[in-house]
């Protein structure tokens, strides 16, 4: 192939700058988010890749069976396996428990949050580990001896070699001991600051020998011979003869089970990997459906044009171009376009790496650079454009040089014109697709942004204490806040509603004499205050009473009430009621406030102030929280030298609640819009092309006599078609798919069939204008001038 | 130099069969100037086509210079026809997304033409026929004849021995068109086989020998006196 026989296809690009930008444009995003797919997919899915055997790896993972539980498995169980392996006949390797929390620690006189992990030495064994400097065995070995990653050991040390260096951590002294290997962000395991499970340091040892607690978990590493079917068997039957599920609750039979997941399954088949799931079939989605307009455009575009072609190609014929070199030529022009593409894309990528690594909460833009992965995106464009440059090359060849140069056969042959007309009501159907679905996802979003919570949110501010209402400092604290100027109240609660998703409930009795299970939730006695919830009925705990007062005491909302059997909430307030073996009295009802995010229907809450001993986390009403953070930065020392003090507007907590849905929203909704630019640009290039291909025709009927009118109809003819079909095609499509995404919120927006409507609306409205802008070109073309062409 | 034996050439549309050449036999010698007329649609630019190799026959032989091409593939008819025969059409067939100068070149590209002699070949033909102060304007910037020149520049820049036109003065006003004339006149006189189609009679009349065609058919076969 001569270079210079790309000289006609570049020009004819640079002449048409509208075609050349929808095409390349549009192949660079397809390479830009298929690049940023891949590299979302490399942190997530090959974090744990270096790990020897990894086959071999499990994570424990454990089910609650409990009515009204979470029915989901979740990436926590008892710690308490360690210890019993050998009774359990499970045949495992090496074994470590796990347990991460993000604790204060100091540095001299700095101050750092991080997220410590508490092991034991086993972890070695487990994945492992080599450490880059230092014994790391040894280290967990040692009561007061940490690891640090080499990022972590750079950001608390900067460049002074961080190994025996002194850290203080839960008021104890530790010594850095090993440094080892940072693991990538989608990794099962944290590795930032690695500390033995049997240092004081550990928050909550009793976790360590209880079989009730799912917090924490363990790594295990099977011997060779054992089968993942076989340990779960062993773990499951070894679990069901503990005390704890024997004897705790026998009436529901099987409460919980156990399973081990394989390090390479956790990450899109391993427990609480929904969101995971949901992101990369988002991204995939949009990728794909931006690949396929992209392509779209391309082979529509270059058919047109090679057709258009047709009186050079048979130039070049007589001029003794053999067939090898006109398929060459052409396929050469594609990939010469899909290069220009794919430079775009990755210039793209780049840009885009960082905001959609915010979008998927993982920093992609690490791992979006690797050879092999270059490589692929460009074979991929090269691929591409291979395959687009293929049907104009063949269209090419077919061209009959005879009789193109005597003028005739200038047109496309049916077969093309029936594959164009394809491609084009393709296009259509996945814009009215792209749209409706897009409209269905952003509305939603918004919708959740603005689900009220049940209660005001601009007042609040939430402070994560390092301590729970058993430390006289966190009461002083308390008090001193609640005394501030501005300061309405200040609460204590289990957690931010909604927040950890705690798995506690309650069985009450209900009227009928039934078994009703409702979520329970510990709270401070200002509690009510501070959140400014009212009673709608009764009334709710104050912190003036003597918390004694409400050992069996406790406060309900409105669908606990509606779910106990009461007529209205005035009705439950003042009435007894058991409670396991208690009987307690419901003192007020509450409006439900929100608990789960929006895919979760409201649900029974049973408030209680007794045994809140665990308490730890403040809610502050103020009517200025700017000044009021201020001032609690200011004493927070006092209280709690050792640690950093997490303060946060409620709103930040809400928001984090919807958090990972107004990603996908974004993600869906970013991929939809240029989903729609992408098929707007090529339907507009298209009716562009469809009235130069007529403008012969045009200018003849307007030779004789046709009106504005009648060219109008003609046009809309054509037009109406296409759209009616790409509506056939895209209106189903687009409802199921939004019905998919619906499905699993319990609180929707009140979509119904508008998402179809307005998607309908501007696909027309585009056609239109793309048809009125180009028609109106053509009328205005003088005839004479048309006709000498 | 050229030779039809029992060529004829079959046009199928769905099922209605056009024969446009019936069993021709013809001998054309090296140097010679032939002048084919006849009716609208008895054959003559299949005929042309035939001979300049852009198309085959449904049957029959065709000796090119002593080779029988009968049943050759595209690329090898494409092999044959680099630098060997030159062709001129009624309307022009120039590309308006390439200069003058480069419409020129292009003839030379496919061929064994040095890249290095070709700009100096493409100037020597566009001056050979007035054209080379055009040389950067588009095709659609020139008139008829200019154009034509253009095109006649671009067949004969690969120095081809046979060239072949059909109607080339056909788009053309007479003033143009005898100029045309004149200077394919003087290429045959240089040494080059000229078939040239034509529906003028005095256009006609300035060849070496004539064909008459009628239905695909020959129906005068005349060497001028
Ligand atoms: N692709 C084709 N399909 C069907 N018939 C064809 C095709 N090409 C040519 N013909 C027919 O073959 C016959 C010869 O055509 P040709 O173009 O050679 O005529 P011509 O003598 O050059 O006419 P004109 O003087 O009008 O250019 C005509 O009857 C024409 O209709
Ligand atoms: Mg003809």
């Amino acid at each position: 192939m001569h270079f210079k026989d790309l000289r006609i296809g570049l020009r004819q690009l640079a002449a048409d700058p509208g075609y050349t930008a929808v095409v390349v444009f549009g192949l660079a995003l397809a390479a830009a988010t298929t690049l940023l797919l891949l590299a979302y997919l490399d942190t997530v899915l090959l974090s744990d890749r270096d790990v020897p055997g990894a086959q071999r790896v499990l994570r424990l993972e454990s089910k609650t069976n409990t009515p009204g539980a979470d029915k989901g498995w979740i990436d926590g169980g008892a710690m308490a396996f360690h210890d019993h392996w050998k009774e359990s006949g499970a045949r495992v390797e090496a074994s470590s428990r796990y347990f991460t929390r993000e604790m204060s620690l100091r540095v001299g006189q700095r101050m750092a949050f991080e997220r410590i992990s508490f092991v034991d030495a086993g972890l070695v064994d487990v994945f492992g580990l080599k450490p880059l400097a230092g014994d790391l065995r040894a280290t967990l070995e040692k009561p007061d001896a940490l690891a640090l990653s080499a990022r972590t050991a750079e950001r608390l040390f900067g460049r002074t070699p961080a190994l025996g260096k002194t850290i203080t951590l839960a008021g104890r002294s530790f010594t850095v001991g090993a440094i080892v290997r940072d693991r990538g962000a989608g990794s099962a395991l944290k590795t930032a600051v690695l500390v033995s499970i049997l240092s004081p340091a550990m928050p909550e040892p009793f976790r360590l020998k209880e079989w009730a607690s799912l917090r924490g978990t363990i790594f295990v590493r099977l011997q060779r011979s054992a089968t993942f079917s076989g340990f779960n068997e062993q773990v499951n039957r070894y679990f069901e003869q503990t005390p704890f599920y024997r004897e705790a609750f026998p009436s529901y039979g099987k409460i919980g089970e156990y399973r081990g997941t394989p390090l390479p399954d956790l990450p899109l088949a391993g427990a609480e990997t929904d969101s995971t799931r949901r992101l990369v079939a988002g991204l995939s989605l949009s990728c794909l459906v931006i690949s396929l307009l992209a392509a779209i455009n391309f082979l529509n575009l270059s058919v047109v044009r090679t057709i258009g072609r047709q009186r050079e190609i048979g130039i070049r014929k007589a001029l003794g171009a053999s067939p090898a070199h006109i398929a060459l030529q052409f396929i050469g022009e594609a990939m010469l376009v899909a290069l220009l593409a794919c430079g775009t894309g990755f210039l793209l990528a780049w840009l885009a790496a960082p905001m959609v690594g915010d979008w998927v909460g993982l920093p992609i833009a690490d791992s979006l650079w690797s050879p092999a992965r270059c490589g692929l995106a460009l074979a991929f464009g090269l691929a591409l454009g291979a395959l687009a440059g293929a049907y104009p090359a063949w269209v090419a060849l077919r061209v009959d040089c005879a009789q193109s140069l005597a003028g005739r056969g200038h047109t496309e042959t049916l077969a093309g014109q029936w594959l164009r007309r394809g491609l084009s009501l393709l296009q259509f159907g996945t814009a009215i697709a792209m749209i409706g679905f897009t409209v269905t996802v952003l509305w939603q979003t918004r919708h959740a942004q603005g689900a009220h919570p049940g209660y005001e949110t601009a007042p609040l501010l939430i402070i994560d204490a390092p301590a729970d209402m058993r430390d006289e400092r966190l009461l002083a604290l308390r008090e001193a806040i609640s005394h501030l100027p501005g300061v309405d109240a200040a609460g204590l609660a289990w957690d931010v509603p909604g927040r950890f998703n705690r798995n506690t409930t309650a069985d009450l009795q209900g009227q009928k004499g039934e078994t009703v299970l409702q979520a329970f939730s510990y709270v401070g006695p200002d509690f009510f205050q501070s959140y400014g919830v009212r009673p709608i009925a009764g009334r709710v705990f104050d912190a003036k009473d003597d918390p004694q007062d409400y050992d069996d005491r406790i406060v309900i909302n409105a669908s606990s009430s509606r779910q106990l059997g009461f007529a209205t909430p005035a009705a439950a307030a003042g009435q007894f009621v058991r409670m396991g073996r208690h009987s307690v009295e419901i003192i007020g009802v509450i409006p439900d406030i929100r608990q789960r995010s929006l895919r979760d229907a409201a649900s029974g809450v049973v408030y209680s102030v007794a045994s809140a001993r665990m308490v730890s986390v403040m809610s502050i009403r103020t009517r200025d929280p700017a000044a009021t953070r201020l001032a609690i930065q200011q004493m927070w020392p006092r209280y709690f030298p050792d640690d950093v003090l997490r303060i946060e507007p409620v709103r930040t907590h809400l928001a984090r609640l919807y958090d990972s849905d107004l990603r996908l929203g974004k993600l869906i909704g970013a991929g939809g819009i240029i989903a729609l630019a992408l098929a707007g640009f090529g339907l507009y290039a298209l009716s562009a092309y469809t009235v130069r291909r007529r403008t012969a025709e045009i200018v003849l009927r307007k030779l004789h006599g046709a009106r504005r009118r009648d060219i109008a109809r003609l046009l809309a003819r054509e037009l109406g078609a296409a759209l009616f079909a790409g509506a056939v095609l895209g209106l189903p499509v687009a409802a199921w798919l939004g019905e998919q995404y619906l499905a699993e919120f319990v609180d929707r927006a009140p979509i119904g069939f508008w998402a179809l409507a307005i998607s309908l609306l501007v696909t027309t409205l585009m056609a239109l204008l793309a048809a009125t802008r180009h028609t109106a070109r053509a009328m205005a073309i003088s005839p004479a001038h048309a006709l000498r062409a | 130099m050229l030779k039809l034996s029992g060529v004829s050439k079959l046009h199928r549309t769905g099922d209605i069969e056009t024969t446009a050449l019936d069993t021709i036999d013809l001998e054309i010698e090296s140097g010679e100037y032939l002048a084919v007329t006849g009716p609208s649609g008895c054959g003559k630019s299949t005929l042309l086509g035939i001979l300049g190799l852009l198309d085959v026959p449904s049957a029959g032989q065709y000796l090119f210079d002593g080779t029988d091409v009968s049943g050759w593939s595209e690329s090898r008819l494409a092999q044959m026809r680099r630098g060997r025969i030159g062709f001129i059409f009624q309307s022009f067939n120039l590309l308006d997304d390439l200069t003058v100068a480069e419409n020129v070149a292009l003839a030379l590209e496919y061929g064994d033409v040095p890249a290095r002699q070709r700009k100096p070949r493409a100037e020597e033909a566009m001056s050979k026929l007035g054209i080379a102060h055009r040389a950067g304007h588009r095709p659609s910037q020139l008139s008829g004849g200019q154009q034509q020149r253009v095109a006649i520049a671009r067949a004969l820049v690969s120095r081809p021995r046979v060239l072949l036109a059909d109607e080339p003065t056909g788009n053309l006003d007479s003033a143009h068109g005898n100029e045309v004339m004149r200077i394919l006149r003087e290429i045959n006189r240089e040494g080059t086989t000229l078939v040239m189609v034509t529906h003028s009679p005095s256009h006609a009349a300035q060849a070496s020998r004539t064909l008459r065609l009628l239905d695909g058919r020959i129906l005068v076969d005349a060497i001028a006196a």
